[in-house]
């Protein structure tokens, strides 16, 4: 199939979020693109199938998307209009313990904090703080290093992301506050002990409190089917059943 | 050139156009810990004893700090913790899209040792049973995902890591490789904005609008200044 890829200004292989994401801006500025895609259907990680029984519908990788609403760039986007719909539910997440009480993140800082006991100030001020300051922030956390838009409201941020979760931990006195943090942390992919793993926690719980932890209707694919919806209005082609294992001559895209 | 894809198999496709220098920083990324993936189908919603947790998307399930942090860190060491921290989300008490009517479905994981082959879902399941007694009964379906699966279903997934890579300090803003920018390869016209790129896992989209406004101003000026 691959063999008229130098018609078009630039070629991108995989139909992840960048990906989609690096097309739909290539075409906004005019190029010509076309996404490449090795399976049948597309999305990366933003897929949904009927993987145990008929009629039930499973998210294979992503499933909760607090990044992708609060995304600088996919809000620019306006992705509703191609049919995501986010849904919020009552609690962006619950953490039981064993003597059957939980902790909870809720869209309200207060009344997450109200359940936190002794760490309710705590929480409070930690989390108003950076939900005041996210909007001038947000891009500059979400960018590779350059000089930021807000150097003291970045440093603010950094130097609590840059600490180590079982550092910051320290903050929390209460089995509540504890837990809920270990469990936004441990995001992190990594020892809890290893620095900046606060950042995950932070930027997670932060996002919940601004925009919440919302499910795509009808599963990450929407997401990706909206994207999908979006490039080809402006003009993008995608083709799917083509998998780039080898450097292949025709790939060039034209100069 | 856009390469949504991992250090490793830009490697593979793209290596011999590369530098001997980017070459070898791409050979030495590090990935890091894998996911072992469960979906359920339920007959009911997961009979939690917290009310919360009825009503919750997310369930983080490890009880106390220490017991998580203890869990990251066997797993880090390439240890299977008896007791894991397990991911939950519930879609379908919030989308009836998701299931037949009355009946739900249960997404989790937990994280395991980069490449692991070990079947978790008896202790992942257990530590749910632990907060939600009866949950086992309520399973009429189960779907699982090790490693090695994961990445073969899809390929960025490098040791079942959906992070692209480690997020660590040394892999935080240099990702995949210490440049001047981290989106361009060594060879001109080709570009990497994957997850292995800044800012890292997730969907948000980020990583490839950085690299298409960086492909913009090198390859393309007069179009970086349309408007969007």
């Amino acid at each position: 199939m691959i063999n008229h890829q130098s018609d078009y200004d630039a070629v991108v292989v995989g139909s992840g979020p960048n990906g989609l994401a690096a097309a739909i801006r290539l075409q906004q500025a005019g190029l010509s693109v076309i996404v490449l895609e090795g399976k049948e259907t597309i999305g990366g990680g933003m897929r949904t199938a009927e993987l145990t029984l008929p009629g039930f519908k499973h998210d294979i990788c992503s499933a909760i998307h607090p990044m992708a609403l609060a995304s600088p760039y996919f809000k620019t986007l306006n992705l509703d209009t191609h049919g995501l719909e986010y849904i919020q539910p009552r609690y962006n997440l619950g953490h039981p313990f064993d003597d059957g009480s939980s902790a909870f993140l809720d869209n309200s800082i207060e009344e997450t904090a109200n359940s936190l006991g002794v760490d309710k100030q705590t929480y409070l001020d930690l989390f108003r703080s950076l939900v005041n300051i996210w909007p001038d922030i947000d891009q500059d956390v979400l960018a590779p290093l350059h000089f930021p838009k807000d150097p003291v409201a970045l440093a603010k941020f950094g130097l609590k992301a840059l600490t180590s979760a079982s550092f910051f931990v320290g903050n929390f006195k209460t089995k509540q506050g504890r837990g809920l943090w270990a469990g936004n942390t441990a995001h992190s992919l990594q020892p809890l002990t290893n620095i900046s793993t606060s950042a995950i926690g932070l930027v997670l719980s932060t996002v919940g409190h601004i925009s919440g932890w919302p499910i795509p209707k009808g599963g990450s694919q929407s997401i990706a089917d909206a994207l999908a919806s979006c490039f080809k209005s402006l003009g993008g082609k995608i083709e799917t059943n083509t998998w780039i294992k080898s450097w292949i001559s025709c790939l060039k895209p034209k100069q | 050139m856009i390469f949504d894809v991992t250090p490793k198999q830009l490697l593979e496709i793209a290596g011999h156009k590369f530098s001997s220098i980017y070459k070898w920083q791409l050979a030495r990324y590090r990935y890091g810990m894998g996911v072992f993936k469960v979906d359920w189908a339920l007959s009911e919603q997961v009979p939690f004893k917290s009310d919360v947790c009825k009503q919750a998307g997310t369930v983080h399930i490890g009880n106390t700090f220490e017991e998580i942090a203890q869990s990251e860190y066997l797993i880090s060491k390439g240890q299977h913790p008896e007791k894991p921290f397990v991911l939950l989300a519930q879609q379908s008490l919030f989308d009836n899209t998701r299931a037949p009517k009355g009946k739900h479905t249960l997404w989790g994981y937990s994280h395991v040792p980069n490449g692991s082959t070990k079947d978790m879902t008896d202790s992942i399941e257990k530590q749910i049973e632990r907060f939600a007694p009866g949950f086992r009964d309520t399973i009429i379906g189960r779907h699982t995902y090790n490693t090695n699966q994961i990445e073969a279903y899809n390929p960025n997934y490098i040791g079942g890591d959906i992070n692209g890579g480690v997020i660590d300090i040394g892999q935080l803003f240099t990702r995949p490789a210490l440049r001047g920018s981290p989106f361009r390869t060594s060879s001109k016209g080709i570009y990497i904005c994957s997850s292995s790129t800044p800012p890292g896992g997730g969907v948000h989209g980020m990583c490839g609008y950085h690299t298409a406004e960086r492909v913009l101003k090198d390859l393309f000026p007069i179009h970086y200044s349309v408007k969007i």
